[in-house]
C-alpha cells in the first residue's frame, strides 16, 4: 500500500504530540503501580504475650515480607493426611459457638461466632507478626474445598480429593456445562499428577499481578478512550481534512496508517501500565512462583497446568490483546460520532455499562457466556472459576479463546470503521 | 487534458449552493468571481472530491471526482485550512508529499526546493505554529504544487500575502497555468485579470458568465455590472 511506512511514523508522530496522551498515561501508569503498593501501605496493631510485652504497630509490608518466609519450610512437601493434620494443628480447627442472651424487654437472642480452638502456635501470629503461619496456605486451601464444619483433626487426604470431585461436580451444575465440555475438564483432572506436591509462595507479586490485571485492563480502555477518541475529529477540528481528503493516498493507505497508529498507542500504553503493575508487584510481594497444582483442581478453569507467573503472564498477555480491541471500538466510535466529545461520551459509557454489568445470568447460557468474553468483562467477577468452554471443532477455554474472539472483533471493528470512513465525504 | 464538470448540484438542507453548473475546463487559468456566499468555495470542493455533489459528475480525463486516479492529478488549496501545529514546515511538506505518493527521496527533493520557492527556506525546521499567517499561507501553495498537479484548484491562494508576494505568486500561478488546468478563485479581481484567460462569474449557485477575456478590459467594473452595482462584501 502506497507510502503506507511512512504515513504510519507521521500518524504516531501526530498521536505522540497529543499532551492529552502523555498525561493519561503518565496518571494511569502510576495507578497501574500503585495497585499493588496499597496492599502494603498502612500498620497494624500486633498483639503481644498476655502481660502486653511486645505489643507494637507493624507495617503491612514487613508482614508480607515476612509472610514470604512462611511455605519454605512446606516446599516439595506431599499434599497427603499428614500435612492436612499438621496445618489443623497448627492453624486450629474452627469451632462455632453459639451464644444466648436475654435483653431488657425479655426477649430471647443469640449469635454465633466462629473461632480456632486448640492451635499450637497461636492462629494469628508468628514470633510476634501477624501472618497465616507456615501451614497458611495448606490450611485455607484445604479449607475452602470441605468447608468449615469439616476441619477436623481426623480429616485424610481422600476426604479432601472426595471433596474436590463434589465441588467439580457442583461447578458443572452451577455453570450449567454440557457433558462433552464436563468430559473434557475430567480428562484434565485426571492429567494432574496426585498426590499434589506443595512448590513455592503463591501469594507474592505473580498473584497480585494476575488478580489486578483485570483493573488495568479497564485501565488501558480508559486509555484508550483518551488517547484515541479525537484521532479522526481532530482532522476535521485542525481544518485539515480537505488536504487529506483530496490527496491520492488519503482514502485507504491514510486509514489503515491511522488505525495502526492507535493500536500501536493502545498496545504501548498496555505494555506500560503492565510493566508498572508487575515492577511494583515483584518489588514488594516478591519474584517467587509457585506451582498452582492444588487451585488448578479447585478451580478446574485454570485448564492447563502452570505456576502462578505462567498465569500472570497468560493473563498480561491476554489484556494486551484485549488493548486492540478497546482501541479499535474507541476508534469505530469516533469515526462514527465524527465528534472527538461524543466519541469519548459514548465510549466512556459503553466501558462503565461493561464494568457495572460484569455478568449477566446464567439463566441465559449462550449470552451470558458471550457477555463473558467481551474484553472489558473478561476477568470480571473472578475469571478463574468460570470453567465454560467455547467449543470450535475441540474446546477452548476462557484463556484460549477470548484472545482469538477479540483479534476477530478487531477486524471486523476494522471493517466497521473502514466503512464509516468510506463515507467521508458525506455531506 | 480536460477538467468535465457535468450539471453539478449542491444542496444544504433548503440551500442550494450549486445549481446544475457544467464545465469544460483546458490548460490555462480560469478565474473564478462571484460575491460572499455565490458557491464559489462549494463548487472548487465539489471539484477535488472534498464534498459529495447532490447531483452531477466531475472527471478528469475520464477519471471521476472519487477514483485515486483523479487525486493523483490533484493540487487543491483550500480557503481556510489548518495545520499540525507541532509539525516542522518540512515535516508537513514530507507528511502531504507521502499523501500524494511520491517516495521518500522525490518527497524530500521536491519540499526542499518548494520551500526555496516559496521563500522558507530557512524556516524549513521551524514548527508550523511559529510561522506567521503569510507563512502558513505560502507552505500551503508549496503543498498544492508537491505533485506537479495537472489539476490546479486554488482558493484564495493570495489572501495573507503582502503585496510582493502577491505578484510573485500570481506570476507563478500564471506559468502553472501554461500545462496545467488552474481554477482560480479569489476576490481580487485584479489578480484574475492580469492571468486569467477565462473568467468565470458565479451568482447563487450557478454560473452567469463564462468567458475569455482580453487583459485589456476593465474587469471590475464588468463583474460590478453583472451584480447591478452590488459591491462584493468579501
Amino acid at each position: 500500500m502506497g507510502n503506507f511506512g511512512t504515513l504510519y511514523r507521521f500518524e504516531l508522530k501526530k498521536l505522540l504530540h497529543r499532551k492529552m496522551l502523555w498525561a493519561a498515561l503518565a496518571i494511569l501508569t502510576a495507578v497501574s503501580a500503585f495497585l499493588p503498593a496499597s496492599t502494603v501501605i498502612g500498620k497494624m496493631y500486633v498483639s503481644g504475650d498476655a502481660t502486653g510485652q511486645g505489643d507494637r504497630w507493624v507495617s503491612l509490608y514487613e508482614i508480607v515480607q515476612r509472610k514470604r518466609q512462611d511455605p519454605a519450610g512446606l516446599d516439595g512437601r506431599v499434599l497427603d493426611t499428614e500435612l492436612i493434620r499438621e496445618a489443623i494443628a497448627q492453624q486450629g480447627i474452627l469451632v462455632e459457638t453459639t451464644t444466648s442472651y436475654t435483653d431488657d424487654n425479655g426477649n430471647e437472642h443469640s449469635f454465633t461466632v466462629t473461632h480456632r480452638d486448640g492451635s499450637d502456635a497461636g492462629p494469628w501470629t508468628l514470633d510476634g507478626y501477624i501472618t497465616d503461619g507456615q501451614y497458611g496456605d495448606v490450611y485455607y486451601t484445604v479449607w475452602s474445598i470441605v468447608g468449615a464444619e469439616n476441619m477436623r483433626s481426623d480429616l485424610t487426604v481422600e476426604d479432601y480429593y472426595a471433596a474436590l470431585d463434589a465441588r467439580r461436580e457442583r461447578n458443572y451444575a452451577l455453570w450449567g456445562l454440557s457433558d462433552g465440555a464436563k468430559a473434557w475438564w475430567d480428562e484434565q483432572a485426571a492429567e494432574l499428577e496426585t498426590p499434589l506436591t506443595l512448590t513455592g509462595y503463591p501469594d507474592g507479586g505473580w498473584t497480585e499481578i494476575a488478580q489486578s490485571a483485570y483493573v488495568v485492563n479497564i485501565s488501558i480502555f480508559l486509555f484508550a478512550i483518551i488517547a484515541l477518541a479525537g484521532l479522526w475529529p481532530m482532522e476535521r477540528q485542525r481544518r485539515t481534512e480537505a488536504l487529506i481528503q483530496c490527496a491520492r493516498y488519503g482514502k485507504t493507505p491514510l486509514y489503515a496508517a491511522k488505525f495502526l497508529a492507535g493500536l500501536t498507542a493502545s498496545l504501548v500504553g498496555a505494555v506500560c501500565m503492565t510493566a508498572a503493575l508487575a515492577g511494583t508487584s515483584l518489588v514488594l510481594l516478591g519474584p517467587e512462583d509457585a506451582a498452582t497444582a492444588v487451585q488448578q483442581l479447585m478451580d478446574p478453569a485454570y485448564g492447563a497446568p502452570m505456576t502462578v507467573r505462567e498465569l500472570a503472564l497468560t493473563v498480561c498477555g491476554v489484556y494486551l490483546v484485549a488493548s486492540l480491541v478497546h482501541a479499535a471500538f474507541v476508534m469505530a466510535v469516533s469515526l462514527c460520532t465524527r465528534g472527538g466529545t461524543s466519541a469519548m461520551a459514548v465510549s466512556f459509557g459503553a466501558m462503565m455499562l461493561f464494568v457495572w454489568v460484569s455478568a449477566l445470568p446464567l439463566s441465559h447460557p449462550w449470552l451470558s457466556q458471550v457477555w463473558s468474553l467481551l474484553p472489558a468483562v473478561f476477568g470480571a467477577g473472578g475469571f478463574l472459576s468460570d470453567p465454560r468452554l467455547v467449543h470450535i471443532g475441540g474446546y477452548l477455554t476462557g484463556f484460549q479463546a477470548a484472545p482469538l474472539l477479540w483479534l476477530g472483533m478487531t477486524l471486523c471493528l476494522a471493517g466497521l470503521a473502514w466503512a464509516r470512513h468510506r463515507r467521508i465525504p458525506n455531506k | 487534458m480536460e477538467l468535465v464538470v457535468d450539471r453539478l448540484s449542491k444542496q444544504f438542507q433548503s440551500k442550494l449552493a450549486v445549481d446544475r453548473v457544467s464545465l469544460r475546463l483546458s490548460p490555462g487559468v480560469t478565474g473564478l468571481l462571484g460575491p460572499n456566499g455565490a458557491g464559489k468555495t462549494t463548487l472548487m470542493r465539489l471539484i477535488c472530491g472534498v464534498l459529495r455533489p447532490t447531483a452531477g459528475t466531475v472527471t478528469f480525463d475520464g477519471a471521476d471526482v472519487s477514483a485515486e486516479d483523479y487525486r493523483a492529478i490533484l493540487g487543491y488549496l483550500p480557503q481556510d485550512f489548518g495545520y499540525y501545529p507541532d509539525f516542522t514546515g518540512l515535516d508537513f511538506l514530507l507528511y502531504m508529499a507521502a499523501l500524494k505518493g511520491l517516495d521518500k527521496a522525490a518527497a524530500r527533493r521536491k519540499s526542499l526546493g518548494l520551500l526555496d520557492m516559496v521563500g522558507l527556506g530557512d524556516a524549513a525546521k521551524k514548527k508550523v505554529r511559529t510561522y506567521s499567517g503569510g507563512m502558513r499561507q505560502r507552505l500551503g501553495i508549496a503543498q498544492a504544487l508537491l505533485n506537479d498537479p495537472k489539476l490546479l484548484v486554488l482558493d484564495e491562494p493570495t489572501a495573507g500575502l503582502d503585496p510582493r508576494e502577491r505578484v510573485r505568486f500570481r506570476d507563478l500561478i500564471a506559468a502553472l497555468g501554461r500545462d496545467s488546468v488552474v481554477l482560480l478563485s479569489t476576490h481580487i479581481v485584479s489578480d484574475v485579470e492580469h492571468i486569467a484567460g477565462r473568467v468565470l462569474i458565479m451568482k447563487a449557485g450557478q454560473i452567469v458568465h463564462d468567458g475569455a477575456w482580453d487583459a485589456g478590459e476593465d474587469l471590475e467594473k464588468f463583474y460590478l455590472a453583472q451584480f447591478g452595482g452590488e459591491e462584493d462584501d468579501g
